[in-house]
Protein backbone atom coordinates (compact mmCIF):
# COMPACT_ATOMS: atom_id res chain seq x y z
CA UNK A 1 0.00 0.00 0.00
CA UNK A 2 1.20 3.49 -1.09
CA UNK A 3 2.11 5.60 2.32
CA UNK A 4 0.79 8.61 0.59
CA UNK A 5 -2.34 7.06 -0.98
CA UNK A 6 -5.67 8.93 -0.46
CA UNK A 7 -3.40 10.90 2.38
CA UNK A 8 -5.43 13.82 3.55
CA UNK A 9 -7.82 13.16 0.98
CA UNK A 10 -9.52 16.99 0.10
CA UNK A 11 -7.65 18.40 2.57
CA UNK A 12 -5.09 21.20 3.02
CA UNK A 13 -1.90 20.10 3.92
CA UNK A 14 -1.98 20.73 7.61
CA UNK A 15 -4.88 18.08 7.83
CA UNK A 16 -7.93 20.42 8.03
CA UNK A 17 -10.54 20.53 5.60
CA UNK A 18 -9.87 23.10 2.63
CA UNK A 19 -12.45 25.39 2.53
CA UNK A 20 -12.22 26.71 -0.62
CA UNK A 21 -12.42 23.34 -2.42
CA UNK A 22 -15.94 22.90 -3.97
CA UNK A 23 -17.67 20.37 -2.27
CA UNK A 24 -16.66 20.54 1.16
CA UNK A 25 -19.79 20.94 3.10
CA UNK A 26 -21.39 18.64 0.44
CA UNK A 27 -18.62 15.69 0.97
CA UNK A 28 -18.05 12.77 -1.32
CA UNK A 29 -20.29 10.90 1.24
CA UNK A 30 -23.03 13.18 1.44
CA UNK A 31 -23.61 15.52 3.26
CA UNK A 32 -25.01 14.70 7.23
CA UNK A 33 -28.68 15.88 6.64
CA UNK A 34 -32.16 15.89 8.52
CA UNK A 35 -34.33 15.94 5.19
CA UNK A 36 -34.74 19.69 4.66
CA UNK A 37 -32.63 22.40 3.48
CA UNK A 38 -32.53 23.90 6.76
CA UNK A 39 -31.24 21.08 8.26
CA UNK A 40 -28.18 20.78 5.39
CA UNK A 41 -27.23 24.76 6.06
CA UNK A 42 -27.11 23.69 10.33
CA UNK A 43 -25.08 20.46 9.44
CA UNK A 44 -22.73 23.05 7.25
CA UNK A 45 -22.70 25.51 9.69
CA UNK A 46 -21.81 22.98 12.32
CA UNK A 47 -19.21 21.21 10.29
CA UNK A 48 -17.39 24.78 10.13
CA UNK A 49 -17.61 25.66 13.28
CA UNK A 50 -15.85 22.08 14.13
CA UNK A 51 -13.74 23.15 11.56
CA UNK A 52 -12.86 26.33 13.37
CA UNK A 53 -12.65 24.91 16.92
CA UNK A 54 -9.63 22.59 15.50
CA UNK A 55 -7.66 25.99 15.00
CA UNK A 56 -7.02 25.65 18.48
CA UNK A 57 -4.81 22.34 18.04
CA UNK A 58 -1.20 22.83 17.96
CA UNK A 59 -0.05 20.60 15.03
CA UNK A 60 3.81 19.44 15.97
CA UNK A 61 5.80 16.94 14.23
CA UNK A 62 4.28 13.46 14.66
CA UNK A 63 5.74 11.79 17.30
CA UNK A 64 7.10 8.91 15.00
CA UNK A 65 9.93 7.51 17.27
CA UNK A 66 7.23 7.43 20.35
CA UNK A 67 4.55 5.67 18.52
CA UNK A 68 6.64 2.76 17.38
CA UNK A 69 8.37 2.35 20.60
CA UNK A 70 5.14 1.90 22.01
CA UNK A 71 4.45 -0.40 19.63
CA UNK A 72 6.71 -2.34 20.22
CA UNK A 73 6.37 -2.29 23.61
CA UNK A 74 2.45 -3.63 23.63
CA UNK A 75 3.73 -6.18 20.69
CA UNK A 76 6.40 -7.32 23.63
CA UNK A 77 3.33 -7.02 26.38
CA UNK A 78 1.48 -9.06 24.45
CA UNK A 79 4.29 -12.27 23.81
CA UNK A 80 5.14 -11.97 27.65
CA UNK A 81 1.21 -12.56 28.70
CA UNK A 82 1.14 -15.24 25.91
CA UNK A 83 4.02 -16.49 27.94
CA UNK A 84 3.23 -16.17 31.67
CA UNK A 85 -0.26 -17.44 30.70
CA UNK A 86 1.44 -20.40 29.22
CA UNK A 87 3.34 -21.11 32.52
CA UNK A 88 0.62 -20.15 34.84
CA UNK A 89 -1.60 -23.06 32.88
CA UNK A 90 1.49 -25.58 33.66
CA UNK A 91 1.41 -24.74 36.63
CA UNK A 92 -1.61 -24.89 37.41
CA UNK A 93 -1.62 -28.37 35.43
CA UNK A 94 0.98 -29.27 38.16
CA UNK A 95 -0.95 -27.99 40.93
CA UNK A 96 -4.07 -30.08 39.77
CA UNK A 97 -1.93 -33.07 39.23
CA UNK A 98 -0.25 -32.20 43.02
CA UNK A 99 -3.98 -32.19 44.69
CA UNK A 100 -5.15 -35.74 43.09
CA UNK A 101 -1.99 -37.55 44.47
CA UNK A 102 -1.98 -38.48 48.18
CA UNK A 103 0.77 -39.41 50.84
CA UNK A 104 1.99 -42.12 51.97
CA UNK A 105 -0.75 -43.07 54.71
CA UNK A 106 -4.16 -42.27 51.80
CA UNK A 107 -4.23 -38.49 53.52
CA UNK A 108 -4.60 -35.99 50.49
CA UNK A 109 -1.35 -33.75 50.25
CA UNK A 110 -2.46 -29.94 51.15
CA UNK A 111 -1.91 -27.81 48.17
CA UNK A 112 -2.39 -24.18 50.73
CA UNK A 113 0.93 -23.11 49.41
CA UNK A 114 -1.06 -22.67 45.97
CA UNK A 115 -4.13 -21.65 47.28
CA UNK A 116 -4.96 -18.39 45.15
CA UNK A 117 -5.12 -15.03 46.96
CA UNK A 118 -8.88 -14.21 47.77
CA UNK A 119 -10.31 -10.90 46.30
CA UNK A 120 -10.13 -9.74 50.41
CA UNK A 121 -7.04 -10.15 50.35
CA UNK A 122 -6.18 -8.63 46.32
CA UNK A 123 -7.74 -5.54 48.19
CA UNK A 124 -10.40 -5.63 45.15
CA UNK A 125 -12.70 -4.13 47.42
CA UNK A 126 -10.84 -2.29 49.78
CA UNK A 127 -8.32 0.20 49.04
CA UNK A 128 -4.87 0.12 50.52
CA UNK A 129 -4.26 3.72 51.41
CA UNK A 130 -1.02 5.82 51.33
CA UNK A 131 -1.04 9.49 52.82
CA UNK A 132 0.50 11.80 50.45
CA UNK A 133 1.28 15.05 51.98
CA UNK A 134 -0.93 16.77 54.70
CA UNK A 135 -1.02 20.80 55.40
CA UNK A 136 -3.02 23.65 56.89
CA UNK A 137 -4.22 26.83 54.58
CA UNK A 138 -6.67 29.14 54.34
CA UNK A 139 -8.01 27.74 58.11
CA UNK A 140 -8.66 24.61 57.00
CA UNK A 141 -6.71 20.90 57.04
CA UNK A 142 -6.16 19.24 54.13
CA UNK A 143 -4.76 15.98 53.14
CA UNK A 144 -3.71 14.31 49.92
CA UNK A 145 -4.31 10.26 49.59
CA UNK A 146 -3.97 7.70 47.19
CA UNK A 147 -5.95 4.55 47.15
CA UNK A 148 -5.33 1.78 45.32
CA UNK A 149 -7.50 -0.75 44.62
CA UNK A 150 -6.46 -4.42 43.25
CA UNK A 151 -7.18 -5.52 40.45
CA UNK A 152 -10.39 -7.62 39.69
CA UNK A 153 -10.32 -10.99 38.02
CA UNK A 154 -13.76 -11.28 36.54
CA UNK A 155 -16.80 -9.50 36.10
CA UNK A 156 -18.20 -10.54 39.09
CA UNK A 157 -15.38 -9.16 41.28
CA UNK A 158 -15.68 -5.92 38.97
CA UNK A 159 -19.32 -5.17 39.53
CA UNK A 160 -18.73 -5.56 43.58
CA UNK A 161 -15.48 -3.54 43.32
CA UNK A 162 -17.80 -0.66 41.38
CA UNK A 163 -20.44 -0.92 44.28
CA UNK A 164 -17.46 -0.72 47.25
CA UNK A 165 -16.09 2.38 45.68
CA UNK A 166 -19.76 4.17 45.18
CA UNK A 167 -20.20 3.31 48.76
CA UNK A 168 -16.73 4.58 49.80
CA UNK A 169 -16.88 7.36 47.89
CA UNK A 170 -20.10 8.37 48.66
CA UNK A 171 -20.78 8.75 44.87
CA UNK A 172 -23.97 10.22 43.62
CA UNK A 173 -25.36 10.23 39.73
CA UNK A 174 -24.60 14.16 39.18
CA UNK A 175 -27.21 14.88 36.41
CA UNK A 176 -26.34 17.47 33.76
CA UNK A 177 -26.87 18.48 30.19
CA UNK A 178 -30.41 18.64 30.81
CA UNK A 179 -31.62 15.43 31.96
CA UNK A 180 -28.83 13.02 31.05
CA UNK A 181 -27.29 11.33 34.04
CA UNK A 182 -23.82 10.49 34.00
CA UNK A 183 -21.85 8.35 34.10
CA UNK A 184 -23.84 4.92 33.48
CA UNK A 185 -22.42 2.12 35.46
CA UNK A 186 -19.08 1.03 33.38
CA UNK A 187 -19.07 -2.05 31.71
CA UNK A 188 -17.49 -4.43 33.60
CA UNK A 189 -15.35 -6.60 31.67
CA UNK A 190 -13.70 -3.26 31.16
CA UNK A 191 -12.27 -2.94 34.62
CA UNK A 192 -11.04 -6.89 35.10
CA UNK A 193 -7.55 -7.38 35.27
CA UNK A 194 -6.87 -3.70 35.96
CA UNK A 195 -6.13 -2.12 39.81
CA UNK A 196 -7.21 1.48 40.18
CA UNK A 197 -5.78 4.39 41.66
CA UNK A 198 -7.86 7.22 43.27
CA UNK A 199 -5.98 10.07 44.46
CA UNK A 200 -8.11 11.86 47.42
CA UNK A 201 -8.51 15.03 48.13
CA UNK A 202 -9.51 16.20 51.86
CA UNK A 203 -10.30 19.60 52.53
CA UNK A 204 -12.14 20.00 56.05
CA UNK A 205 -14.53 17.30 56.10
CA UNK A 206 -14.77 17.60 51.92
CA UNK A 207 -13.45 14.45 49.98
CA UNK A 208 -13.04 14.65 46.28
CA UNK A 209 -11.24 12.38 44.12
CA UNK A 210 -9.14 14.23 41.63
CA UNK A 211 -7.21 11.70 39.73
CA UNK A 212 -8.45 8.70 38.16
CA UNK A 213 -5.68 5.58 36.88
CA UNK A 214 -5.57 2.40 35.88
CA UNK A 215 -2.91 -0.17 35.89
CA UNK A 216 -2.07 -3.12 35.11
CA UNK A 217 -2.48 -6.30 38.02
CA UNK A 218 1.63 -6.10 38.45
CA UNK A 219 1.42 -2.64 39.85
CA UNK A 220 2.49 -1.00 36.64
CA UNK A 221 0.73 1.94 35.49
CA UNK A 222 -1.11 2.09 32.13
CA UNK A 223 -0.14 4.94 30.69
CA UNK A 224 3.35 6.72 30.25
CA UNK A 225 5.52 6.90 33.18
CA UNK A 226 5.37 10.33 34.74
CA UNK A 227 2.10 12.21 34.79
CA UNK A 228 1.30 15.78 36.13
CA UNK A 229 -2.31 16.85 37.27
CA UNK A 230 -3.17 20.02 39.11
CA UNK A 231 -6.16 21.09 40.71
CA UNK A 232 -7.22 24.06 43.06
CA UNK A 233 -6.53 23.53 46.62
CA UNK A 234 -10.11 24.81 47.43
CA UNK A 235 -13.22 24.46 45.05
CA UNK A 236 -14.61 27.01 43.35
CA UNK A 237 -15.83 29.71 44.86
CA UNK A 238 -14.72 28.66 48.31
CA UNK A 239 -12.96 32.19 49.13
CA UNK A 240 -15.44 34.38 48.03
CA UNK A 241 -16.51 36.83 50.92
CA UNK A 242 -13.08 35.73 52.43
CA UNK A 243 -12.35 39.11 54.33
CA UNK A 244 -8.90 39.38 52.71
CA UNK A 245 -9.41 38.19 49.36
CA UNK A 246 -7.20 35.55 48.85
CA UNK A 247 -6.97 33.59 45.81
CA UNK A 248 -6.45 30.36 45.65
CA UNK A 249 -3.56 28.17 45.48
CA UNK A 250 -2.73 25.36 42.93
CA UNK A 251 -1.85 22.05 44.14
CA UNK A 252 0.11 19.92 41.73
CA UNK A 253 0.07 16.15 42.16
CA UNK A 254 2.64 14.09 40.16
CA UNK A 255 2.73 10.01 39.56
CA UNK A 256 6.90 9.08 38.49
CA UNK A 257 8.08 5.87 38.26
CA UNK A 258 9.55 4.55 41.43
CA UNK A 259 13.00 4.69 40.58
CA UNK A 260 12.79 8.78 40.10
CA UNK A 261 15.17 9.84 43.22
CA UNK A 262 14.31 13.35 42.71
CA UNK A 263 11.63 15.63 40.84
CA UNK A 264 11.76 19.45 39.90
CA UNK A 265 8.49 21.37 39.46
CA UNK A 266 8.95 24.41 37.25
CA UNK A 267 6.34 27.24 38.48
CA UNK A 268 4.91 30.16 35.87
CA UNK A 269 7.64 32.18 36.22
CA UNK A 270 10.96 30.27 36.11
CA UNK A 271 11.35 29.44 39.52
CA UNK A 272 11.46 25.66 40.87
CA UNK A 273 10.91 23.54 43.78
CA UNK A 274 12.93 20.46 43.94
CA UNK A 275 11.03 16.87 45.69
CA UNK A 276 13.66 14.57 46.98
CA UNK A 277 12.58 11.13 48.22
CA UNK A 278 15.25 11.41 50.72
CA UNK A 279 13.15 14.08 52.28
CA UNK A 280 10.08 11.30 52.46
CA UNK A 281 8.30 13.91 49.72
CA UNK A 282 8.24 11.09 46.76
CA UNK A 283 6.27 8.43 48.57
CA UNK A 284 5.56 5.23 46.63
CA UNK A 285 1.88 4.09 47.20
CA UNK A 286 0.90 1.20 48.95
CA UNK A 287 0.00 -1.73 46.34
CA UNK A 288 1.26 -0.41 43.03
CA UNK A 289 4.53 0.23 41.74
CA UNK A 290 4.17 4.14 41.50
CA UNK A 291 5.86 7.00 43.65
CA UNK A 292 3.89 10.43 44.15
CA UNK A 293 4.48 13.86 45.31
CA UNK A 294 2.21 16.72 45.89
CA UNK A 295 3.36 20.25 45.91
CA UNK A 296 1.28 23.41 46.62
CA UNK A 297 1.89 26.10 44.32
CA UNK A 298 4.06 28.81 45.79
CA UNK A 299 0.81 32.40 46.23
CA UNK A 300 0.06 34.04 42.88
CA UNK A 301 2.11 31.16 40.90
CA UNK A 302 0.71 28.22 38.41
CA UNK A 303 2.33 24.98 37.48
CA UNK A 304 4.62 24.92 34.15
CA UNK A 305 6.35 21.43 34.31
CA UNK A 306 7.61 18.87 36.10
CA UNK A 307 11.41 16.70 35.50
CA UNK A 308 12.48 13.81 36.93
CA UNK A 309 16.18 15.19 37.84
CA UNK A 310 17.75 11.64 39.39
CA UNK B 1 13.98 -10.13 7.34
CA UNK B 2 15.42 -7.35 9.02
CA UNK B 3 15.15 -5.19 5.78
CA UNK B 4 11.42 -6.25 5.36
CA UNK B 5 10.94 -5.08 8.60
CA UNK B 6 12.67 -2.05 8.43
CA UNK B 7 10.69 -1.40 5.66
CA UNK B 8 7.20 -2.52 7.13
CA UNK B 9 8.37 -0.04 9.55
CA UNK B 10 8.86 3.06 7.24
CA UNK B 11 5.63 2.13 5.64
CA UNK B 12 3.91 2.54 8.56
CA UNK B 13 5.51 5.71 9.88
CA UNK B 14 4.72 6.98 6.53
CA UNK B 15 1.18 6.60 6.76
CA UNK B 16 1.55 7.71 10.61
CA UNK B 17 2.38 11.02 9.60
CA UNK B 18 0.35 11.69 6.80
CA UNK B 19 -2.68 10.79 8.87
CA UNK B 20 -1.50 12.46 12.24
CA UNK B 21 -2.75 16.25 11.21
CA UNK B 22 -6.03 15.07 10.76
CA UNK B 23 -6.89 12.55 13.21
CA UNK B 24 -5.36 14.96 15.97
CA UNK B 25 -7.49 17.19 15.47
CA UNK B 26 -10.70 14.70 15.47
CA UNK B 27 -8.76 13.57 18.82
CA UNK B 28 -9.26 17.29 19.96
CA UNK B 29 -12.71 17.45 18.85
CA UNK B 30 -13.43 14.05 21.34
CA UNK B 31 -11.46 14.85 24.08
CA UNK B 32 -11.68 18.61 23.87
CA UNK B 33 -7.78 18.82 25.18
CA UNK B 34 -4.44 18.97 23.43
CA UNK B 35 -2.80 16.34 25.71
CA UNK B 36 -5.63 14.03 25.62
CA UNK B 37 -5.65 14.72 21.66
CA UNK B 38 -2.22 13.57 21.38
CA UNK B 39 -2.43 10.81 23.93
CA UNK B 40 -5.27 9.56 21.92
CA UNK B 41 -3.59 9.69 18.35
CA UNK B 42 -0.95 7.98 19.97
CA UNK B 43 -2.10 5.13 21.55
CA UNK B 44 -4.48 4.77 18.53
CA UNK B 45 -1.17 4.09 16.42
CA UNK B 46 0.76 1.91 18.99
CA UNK B 47 -2.04 -0.15 18.25
CA UNK B 48 -2.29 0.40 14.69
CA UNK B 49 1.21 -0.91 14.91
CA UNK B 50 1.16 -3.93 16.37
CA UNK B 51 -1.37 -5.04 13.86
CA UNK B 52 0.42 -3.11 11.08
CA UNK B 53 0.68 -6.23 8.85
CA UNK B 54 -2.68 -6.80 8.50
CA UNK B 55 -3.97 -2.88 8.58
CA UNK B 56 -1.57 -2.27 5.91
CA UNK B 57 -3.65 -5.21 3.23
CA UNK B 58 -6.80 -3.87 4.13
CA UNK B 59 -8.54 -2.50 1.57
CA UNK B 60 -10.01 1.04 3.52
CA UNK B 61 -6.54 1.33 6.64
CA UNK B 62 -8.48 4.37 7.52
CA UNK B 63 -11.56 2.62 8.45
CA UNK B 64 -9.58 0.16 11.03
CA UNK B 65 -8.08 3.20 12.31
CA UNK B 66 -10.84 5.08 12.97
CA UNK B 67 -11.95 1.93 14.47
CA UNK B 68 -9.66 2.08 16.56
CA UNK B 69 -9.08 5.52 17.71
CA UNK B 70 -13.32 5.37 18.43
CA UNK B 71 -12.78 2.33 20.74
CA UNK B 72 -9.95 4.15 22.61
CA UNK B 73 -11.92 6.70 23.61
CA UNK B 74 -14.82 5.06 24.44
CA UNK B 75 -12.99 2.68 27.00
CA UNK B 76 -11.11 5.78 28.34
CA UNK B 77 -14.96 7.10 28.96
CA UNK B 78 -16.65 3.36 30.72
CA UNK B 79 -13.91 3.75 32.85
CA UNK B 80 -13.29 7.39 34.06
CA UNK B 81 -16.31 7.78 36.58
CA UNK B 82 -16.91 11.41 36.22
CA UNK B 83 -18.96 11.73 39.36
CA UNK B 84 -15.77 10.76 41.34
CA UNK B 85 -13.90 13.91 39.63
CA UNK B 86 -14.71 17.27 41.23
CA UNK B 87 -15.27 19.82 38.50
CA UNK B 88 -12.17 21.86 39.08
CA UNK B 89 -11.49 24.85 37.05
CA UNK B 90 -7.69 23.71 36.11
CA UNK B 91 -8.42 20.56 36.20
CA UNK B 92 -6.83 18.61 33.24
CA UNK B 93 -10.35 17.23 32.45
CA UNK B 94 -11.47 20.94 31.59
CA UNK B 95 -11.80 21.29 27.50
CA UNK B 96 -8.15 23.63 26.91
CA UNK B 97 -9.33 26.79 25.97
CA UNK B 98 -7.65 28.46 23.11
CA UNK B 99 -5.25 31.58 23.27
CA UNK B 100 -7.02 34.70 23.30
CA UNK B 101 -5.62 38.09 21.54
CA UNK B 102 -6.99 39.95 18.99
CA UNK B 103 -9.07 36.48 18.04
CA UNK B 104 -11.06 36.81 21.40
CA UNK B 105 -14.47 36.47 19.65
CA UNK B 106 -13.62 33.05 17.65
CA UNK B 107 -11.59 31.73 21.17
CA UNK B 108 -15.15 32.37 22.32
CA UNK B 109 -16.83 30.59 19.98
CA UNK B 110 -14.32 27.80 19.92
CA UNK B 111 -14.82 27.64 23.27
CA UNK B 112 -18.43 27.45 23.70
CA UNK B 113 -18.34 24.86 21.39
CA UNK B 114 -15.91 22.44 23.46
CA UNK B 115 -17.26 23.27 26.30
CA UNK B 116 -20.55 21.91 24.49
CA UNK B 117 -19.35 18.95 23.15
CA UNK B 118 -17.27 18.00 26.45
CA UNK B 119 -21.26 17.74 27.72
CA UNK B 120 -22.28 15.79 25.25
CA UNK B 121 -22.68 12.20 26.26
CA UNK B 122 -19.62 10.50 24.30
CA UNK B 123 -21.73 7.70 21.82
CA UNK B 124 -23.33 11.39 20.74
CA UNK B 125 -20.04 13.40 20.53
CA UNK B 126 -18.54 10.57 18.60
CA UNK B 127 -21.64 10.22 16.10
CA UNK B 128 -20.93 14.17 15.59
CA UNK B 129 -17.95 14.50 15.09
CA UNK B 130 -17.54 12.14 12.82
CA UNK B 131 -20.31 12.72 10.53
CA UNK B 132 -19.80 16.74 10.67
CA UNK B 133 -15.96 16.79 10.99
CA UNK B 134 -14.62 13.38 9.65
CA UNK B 135 -17.75 14.16 6.93
CA UNK B 136 -18.60 10.02 7.33
CA UNK B 137 -21.59 8.24 5.93
CA UNK B 138 -23.94 7.17 8.48
CA UNK B 139 -22.95 3.89 7.30
CA UNK B 140 -19.25 4.62 7.90
CA UNK B 141 -19.74 6.16 11.26
CA UNK B 142 -21.64 2.85 12.42
CA UNK B 143 -19.00 1.00 11.37
CA UNK B 144 -16.41 3.37 13.29
CA UNK B 145 -18.57 3.67 16.41
CA UNK B 146 -19.10 -0.50 16.08
CA UNK B 147 -23.12 0.26 16.26
CA UNK B 148 -26.18 0.20 13.89
CA UNK B 149 -26.75 3.05 11.21
CA UNK B 150 -30.04 4.08 13.41
CA UNK B 151 -28.11 4.83 16.58
CA UNK B 152 -25.78 6.96 14.41
CA UNK B 153 -29.06 8.95 13.51
CA UNK B 154 -30.39 8.90 16.97
CA UNK B 155 -26.92 10.14 18.40
CA UNK B 156 -26.41 12.57 15.52
CA UNK B 157 -29.38 13.92 16.02
CA UNK B 158 -29.70 14.44 19.24
CA UNK B 159 -26.06 15.83 19.95
CA UNK B 160 -26.47 18.82 17.00
CA UNK B 161 -30.11 19.28 18.94
CA UNK B 162 -28.09 19.85 22.32
CA UNK B 163 -25.24 22.03 20.30
CA UNK B 164 -27.87 23.92 18.72
CA UNK B 165 -29.82 24.72 21.87
CA UNK B 166 -26.84 26.51 23.42
CA UNK B 167 -27.19 30.14 23.23
CA UNK B 168 -24.02 31.13 21.35
CA UNK B 169 -24.00 28.37 19.14
CA UNK B 170 -27.74 29.07 18.56
CA UNK B 171 -26.99 32.64 17.22
CA UNK B 172 -24.08 31.34 14.99
CA UNK B 173 -25.53 28.83 13.47
CA UNK B 174 -28.36 30.47 12.65
CA UNK B 175 -26.06 33.01 10.83
CA UNK B 176 -24.71 30.48 8.68
CA UNK B 177 -21.44 30.29 10.51
CA UNK B 178 -18.91 32.40 11.93
CA UNK B 179 -17.38 33.59 8.63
Amino acid sequence: MSSDQENNRGMAGDGKPDRGMVGYGTPHHGTPDHGTTHGDAVSRDITLLLADATDAVRIGAAPCQAVVRGGRRRKTRRWTVAAVAAVVIAGATGTLALTAMTDGDGGRVSPAATRPATAEERHVYKPQKTTLETGHDYGKDWKVAVDVWGAPRNEAESSRQYEALKRLYKVVPVVINRGSATPTAPDPSEWVGKGRVYVRLTVGDRSSSVVEEEFSEGGVPLGKGSKTYTTPLLDNGALQGEPDEKSDRQLVIGRVPPAAQQVRVTWSDGSTTEIGRDEGRLVDAVGSRMSWFVVLAPEGLSYDSTKVTK
Amino acid sequence: MGDRKQARDAEFQSFFIGRWPRLLRTAFLLTGEQHAAEDLVQTTFEQVYVAWRRVASAEDPDTYVRRVMINAHARRHRRRLKELLAPRSDSPLVPELPDGGDRMAQADDRGTLLTALSHLPPRQREAVVLRYWEDLSEAQTAEAMGCSVGAVKSNAAKGIAKLRALPGLAETVTQGGRK
